[in-house]
């Protein structure tokens, strides 16, 4: 761990040690997000290398289940085809008929929240 | 360099999980995904990847995981965490309806200021993610009366409910422009 102070301009330069543990050199194209007390760089082809490495872990998962499915309901009865058949007017009110099923099956049961909990909001900013 | 504004932690609403899973087909079959679709995959992903926590109500867990819709919503089931319904969410959500919010609405807004999550110990969310503009304009317009009944009535509370806040409404879209992955 090092410490760096920022200057006046806002500029931080970071050591020398710090870039090279980090493998982020020179030119690197780097994703900053801002919290309180905070500030997190990325390096933006890595970010973009985890949601490709996300979205192929999603689509080989998503790939086995309709391979077991084959001619069988996928979703709410509906086959592949006739899933993928639905105008968006259809599939909207399928979920809306199916989001009130899920209300009305399910009852809000208020719980207390213990008094050591924080908002998410001022947790994580 | 680049900066953007990312929300720690997202309630997504059920049209961003259905544009989601629509595009998620889609793609796997290797078809065209249509813009809003692409988005709300790309920014869930997004989110992922960036280590966000991201949050669907118990109702909407509870359509996801019956077992006639598992073939889809597997995939994303292991990257969703529900909130619980933490004590003044109905009494939240019936001051919203009278905001004009719908139903629906008025719940996924409540919960996304008296859910709970009992790993994090936090209440509320940062954000609420949307597809819907309707329901986002309305709280964008409404936002000083929304926000002043909100704390004439949290204020009457003991804690940990008179500090909870309010979400930022997004559009999945207007994230995933911001992201510029």
């Amino acid at each position: 761990m090092r410490t760096v102070v920022i200057r006046e301009t806002g500029e931080l330069v970071l050591p020398r040690e710090t870039l090279e543990e980090s493998r982020i050199t020179a030119g690197t194209a780097l994703v900053v997000i801002a919290r309180a007390g905070q500030i997190l760089l990325l390096d933006r082809a890595q970010v973009r290398r985890r949601v490709e490495e996300i979205g192929q872990g999603m689509q080989e998962s998503l790939g086995k289940a309709l391979g077991q499915a084959g001619k069988d309901a996928i979703f709410a009865g509906l086959s592949l085809d006739e899933y993928l058949a639905l105008s968006e007017e259809e599939e909207v009110a399928l979920w809306d008929r199916l989001f009130k099923e899920a209300e009305q099956e399910l009852t809000i049961r208020e719980q207390d929240i213990p008094p050591d909990f924080v908002p998410a909001r001022q947790k994580y900013r | 360099m680049s900066k953007i504004s990312l929300p720690t932690s997202c309630l997504l609403d059920k049209n961003i999980v259905r544009e989601a899973l629509r595009g998620l087909v889609r793609e796997t079959l290797g078809r065209h995904l249509p813009p809003r679709q692409g988005a709300s995959l790309g920014v869930v992903r997004a989110l992922i990847a960036y280590g966000g926590l991201l949050y669907i109500t118990p109702e909407l867990w509870h359509l996801l995981e019956r077992p006639a819709h598992l073939p889809i919503a597997s995939p994303f089931l292991s990257y969703l965490r529900v909130l619980r319904p933490g004590r003044y969410l109905k009494r939240w959500r019936r001051r919203l309806t009278e905001e004009g919010f719908s139903h629906e609405d008025a719940l996924i807004l409540s919960y996304a200021s008296f859910g709970f999550d009992t790993l994090e110990k936090t209440f509320g969310v940062e954000s609420v993610l949307t597809n819907d503009l309707r329901m986002k304009d309305r709280y964008a317009h409404g936002f000083p009366r929304i926000e002043a009944r909100f704390t004439r009535m949290i204020r009457q509370l003991k804690a940990p409910y008179q500090q909870a806040t309010l979400p930022d409404v997004i559009s999945a879209e207007e994230l995933w422009v911001q992201m510029a992955l």
